[in-house]
């Protein structure tokens, strides 16, 4: 069954090339599991299924916007695309290049490219560190710059995100949460990367600087013609800044579609769900929907068939036995449910 | 809705609180002259950014407020008629819990992490009333069971990391409830939590305050929140007031520029993709609130006197707006 999903989704991605556009970013079949060891020998007892069997494209210069609760696998899928965590198997082709196999050498090369930015801008940034140096260690690690170059670089890095050359000197405990949210951004802009992992950039921000950094986001992005990976927990920041979303539930994709169909027309019942959960800034409307009962199940042993059936509101004897295929139920939009696996097929 | 001036109405009426900390660093006016009331059984939302003192408002009531650094440096924090600022450690213990509880934002922490779920609800019950251990437990679980923890039976003889981020603010809320209060003071109680769970917990605040007929003061960033639970808000900015009105009122016609610029800046699910809306600038610390009106740096409609003189409590229309945009011409009475 997920060999059957796997294929399909690599149908998917073959059509979208064909298509003329390009895939900066193309995941098959990604599994990422992690050993739960028990006993003196540490015997692997059971695996936490974080990521299992996801295929996705990201096009270049576009934003790619992850979605799902907590431990539904979602910072485990970038981390393992950013080669911070090494991939059980699957392939994430980046550029060209598939770096679940890249020798060490041609990893190093390919790691330039694509870089994070932190949720936390307080544990993300060396206190003991002056800015000038934070910025520049990367250019330390893949160039070879001498120090005065990699300085020049790190002040125009922070001139292109709204502070200046005169903070290269200061420590960063002398900036508050949006400047230092700032700096990280300097950071990963510094080498120059063709990808950047957003990784909750604004949720730990107050809501009034959330919106200059959202903005500064954007405008590098046109700038630089950054390509975006985008994780957050508030589904309207999801919303403002991608292209296409992907909503992922217990390490399985289970809707992924432009961003304007997962808001307006969600199909899988946890996508809906979990829009119908998103509370509106108006006092005069109402929330529609169900809200969902109950917690996200362990992910080390996930419900058999769809792993959403315990908690959907259409659940059908079919979803506790096989697993939905994901198939294409609008151009570009795919869902991983049976109400539209039967129809399709 | 309607706020009715009957003194019988009236639950909780802070005036001209000013809470301020003495640090090393020198004075921290963190609460400043705050002035809002609290109905009974209504629902108020406090809204602000990290250091406008909402949260310290919060713990002013509850004086949980460390003293020193902190004090209460003026004014009265009014609960059915008594002054809480005036009340002996043993009386305000008796108001703690049992007439105003209190739950926080980090549900992780705020659980004792070596004594079982039931033990520690146990705990709160049998601190107000004279119950047996065992009785307590039983009434531990009931409350488990008030706020639709799945098998309370098991649960109560369960550690908090047995439990997940939603379960254990279900379980702070069962023990702020255990004793019924009449004032629910929730602090940040969703921002650790998913959305889903959120709204869940949201909806079990929102039947338990009918159920239980409580008052719920509910502090938050987030504006879908407000919009969703408030019957009336309080716009906090640099540990003053800026604003308040009915939840209608504020979101329909937002008074201060401060209020304003929050509405717009919140990126909307209805709304295409684009350049936000910004308020410019930092938010300030409390260490280093500017001169004058404390928005004025950031405020797009800042005026000469915004710069040198703190801008005086207005009511317009029956709204209070604290900023001088609205003084001049209405002639507002402080």
């Amino acid at each position: 069954m997920m060999a059957a999903s796997a294929v399909e989704g690599v149908a998917a991605v073959e059509q979208g090339t064909a298509a003329g556009s390009e895939y900066l970013l193309r995941i098959d079949n990604l599994v990422k599991y992690f050993p739960v060891r028990a006993g003196a020998l540490g015997r692997a007892v059971n695996y936490v299924r974080a990521v299992d069997g996801v295929s996705l494209g990201v096009k270049s210069g576009q934003t790619l916007g992850l979605v799902g609760e907590s431990g539904c696998g979602k910072t485990t899928l970038a981390r393992v695309v950013l080669c911070l965590l090494q991939a059980d198997s699957g392939s994430v082709v980046f550029d060209g290049q598939d770096i679940v196999r890249a020798a060490p050498d041609d990893l190093r090369r390919l790691r330039r490219q694509m870089q994070i930015i932190f949720q936390d801008p307080f544990s993300s940034l060396n206190p003991r560190m002056k800015v000038g140096s934070i910025i520049s260690e990367p250019l330390k690690i893949h160039t070879k710059l001498s120090r005065p170059e990699r300085l020049a670089r790190a002040a125009e890095s922070l001139e292109v995100v709204g502070l200046g050359p005169r903070d290269l000197d200061r420590y960063p405990h002398e900036f508050s949460g949006g400047q230092r949210q700032r700096i990280g951004i300097a950071r990963a802009l510094v080498l120059r990367p063709k990808l950047i992992l957003c990784d909750e950039p604004v949720s730990a921000l107050d809501v009034s600087i959330q919106s200059q950094i959202l903005n500064l986001l954007r405008q590098l992005q046109q700038d630089f013609g950054l390509t975006y990976i985008f994780i957050a927990h508030g589904l309207n920041v999801i919303k403002h800044v991608s292209d296409r979303v992907a909503v992922m539930y217990l390490g399985k994709i289970v809707e992924e579609a432009p961003a304007d169909n997962v808001f307006r027309t969600p199909m899988h019942p946890y996508t809906q769900a979990l829009m119908a959960a998103i509370p509106v800034p108006n006092p005069a409307a109402r929330r529609i929907g169900v809200t969902l009962e109950g917690d996200v199940p362990s992910p080390l042993n996930p419900p058999p068939g769809c792993r959403f059936h315990t908690r959907c509101a259409q659940v059908m004897p079919v979803c506790s036995v096989e697993e939905p295929v994901s198939c294409e139920v609008s151009p570009g939009h795919r869902v991983a449910c049976h109400l539209f696996g039967d129809a399709a097929r | 809705m309607a706020i009715t001036e009957s003194a019988d109405q009236r639950l909780l009426e802070i005036n001209e609180l000013q809470t301020h900390f003495f640090t090393d660093d020198g004075v921290l006016p963190a609460v400043d002259g705050v002035s809002f009331h609290i109905d009974r059984g209504e629902t108020l939302c406090v809204v602000g950014e990290s250091g406008c003192g909402k949260s310290v408002t919060a713990h002013s009531i509850m004086q949980l407020v460390p003293t020193p650094p902190g004090r209460y440096v003026s004014g009265s924090i009014n609960f059915e008629g008594r002054n809480l600022l005036e009340l002996t450690r043993e009386e305000m213990r008796q108001v703690r819990g049992r007439e105003i509880a209190m739950v926080f934002q980090e549900p992780m922490t705020s659980l004792n992490p070596v004594h079982t779920v039931g033990r520690q609800i146990a705990e709160a019950v049998r601190l107000h009333r004279s119950e047996s251990k065992k009785e307590a437990l039983v009434m531990a679980e009931e409350a488990l069971r008030l706020v639709k923890v799945p098998d309370p039976h098991r649960r109560v003889h369960e550690f908090p990391h047995q439990l997940s981020g939603g379960m254990r603010q279900r379980a702070m809320i069962a023990m702020a409830l255990s004793c019924r209060p009449k004032l629910l003071i929730a602090d940040e109680p969703t921002t650790a939590l998913d959305v889903t769970v959120q709204a869940q917990i949201l909806e079990l605040i929102r039947s338990l305050k009918a159920e239980v007929g409580m008052a719920v003061m509910l502090i938050t960033h987030d504006l879908g929140v407000v919009a969703e639970m408030a019957q009336r808000v309080v716009v906090m900015y640099g540990g003053k007031v800026a604003e308040q009105g009915t939840v209608g009122e504020v979101f329909a016609e937002p008074l201060h520029p401060y209020t304003r610029g929050l509405l717009s800046c919140i990126p909307r699910l209805d709304q295409e993709r684009g350049e936000l809306q910004i308020i410019s600038g930092q938010v300030p610390s409390p260490l280093r609130f500017p001169t004058g009106c404390r928005f004025h740096p950031r405020c797009p409609e800042a005026m000469d006197i915004c710069r040198e003189e703190p801008p005086p409590a207005t009511s317009k229309d029956g709204r209070y707006v604290a900023c001088w945009l609205y003084d001049a011409g209405q002639g507002g009475g402080k």
